[in-house]
């Protein structure tokens, strides 16, 4: 049986799915499109984020004191964290199967975000954490140079 | 002042019962789910959706802001309910409740204060985006009066504490900004800024 803390993990996760599908639609980051198409994107990601709160609202009664079995700020703001951090997971793991051929213009190494505009998360990833690890002392000199 | 504040939490809360379908919008509007998480999740969208690079790096230092202004007006909020407490509605008066019972001070309200302090220091960072939070901010607001959790004075109190520290918040961004550089830079190796 799932627990509360299990429904609102969930209902963050599916949310935060459909909320990261509209926010690359309209950023133009197609590497992490699991739909290219900017209707299917937005238009699923608006329907799956609606649809979780739906769900999470209609399948119990959601306004319960901490005391008696609801969550508290912090443990709420905890799992909004796992649940998203889930969901952005999962995005880059469908996302890279779905666009594994998609290798763009190369963008330089360090181009964080900009670099899966055009190119799969898992190979951007892979030149981006390839260019740190031979320049992290450069990279981190200003940080924590004396 | 205070005798106003009960007299127009009378009237909002009087058309509880009135019309239900209302009453099931404002049961969820009211929740510690449904606007709250809304929020954090139009913040996460916050950090990906500018194409241009200086735009959505000022966007994503936004995002911090945000939640330092959050945190702060709740700090906020315990300093003044450490001071003053005043029984809720429910308590005092009789009041129709659509939420749970809470324990703590009804002035000012956490939950309002948290919300309106990520709505106006988003609002420093685009007017736009800004205003629909603030608007849901509101929305929030006036659903725990309607629900019979908090007197409008609470809600208003909690924006004019929330309102200040998200603009401290803002002007003193440049403080924080060796930590939120260092955290965006490691983000950025993830491709994630």
């Amino acid at each position: 049986m799932f627990t509360f803390a299990t429904d609102y993990y969930l209902c963050v996760l599916i949310a935060a799915i459909g909320v990261l599908q509209i926010a690359f639609s309209i950023g133009k980051i197609r590497g992490l499109l699991i739909f290219k198409s900017p209707i299917i994107a937005r238009g699923g990601g608006l329907a799956l984020a609606v649809a979780a709160f739906i769900w999470f609202f209609s399948t119990g009664t959601r306004n319960i004191n901490d005391y008696e079995g609801g969550l508290d700020a912090n443990t709420q703001a905890l799992f909004f964290f796992f649940g998203a951090f889930s969901a952005v997971v999962v995005t880059f793991v469908v996302a890279s199967i779905v666009n594994y051929r998609m290798a763009g213009p190369t963008a330089s190494r360090d181009a964080g975000l900009d670099a899966v505009r055009d190119t799969n998360y898992a190979k951007a990833l892979a030149r981006s954490l390839s260019y740190w690890w031979k320049n992290w002392r450069t990279q981190t000199k200003d940080y924590f140079s004396g | 002042m205070a005798h106003a504040d009960e007299r127009l939490f009378l009237w909002l809360n009087g058309f509880v019962g009135t019309i239900p379908a209302l009453d099931r919008v404002v049961t969820w509007l009211v929740s510690d789910y449904l606007i709250p998480v809304t929020l954090a999740l139009a913040l996460v969208m916050m950090w990906f959706i500018k194409t241009d690079k200086d735009t959505r790096e000022r966007h994503q230092i936004g995002v911090f802001v945000a939640l330092t202004a959050m945190a702060l007006s709740s700090l906020g909020v315990f300093i003044v309910n450490a001071m003053y407490f005043r029984p809720r509605p429910f308590e005092s008066l009789d009041a129709t409740l659509l939420f749970y019972r809470p324990t703590d001070s009804s002035f000012p309200s956490n939950a309002a204060a948290a919300v309106f302090g990520i709505a106006f220091a988003v609002w420093g960072v685009n007017r736009r985006i800004g205003s629909m939070f603030i608007a849901a901010a509101a929305v929030y607001g006036f659903s725990r009066v309607y629900a019979g959790v908090h007197y409008p004075l609470d809600i208003v109190a909690s924006a004019l504490i929330a309102a200040p520290v998200a603009w401290l918040t803002f002007r003193l961004r440049d403080l924080l900004m060796p930590i939120i550089r260092l955290v965006m830079k490691a983000v950025r190796i993830l491709c994630l800024a």
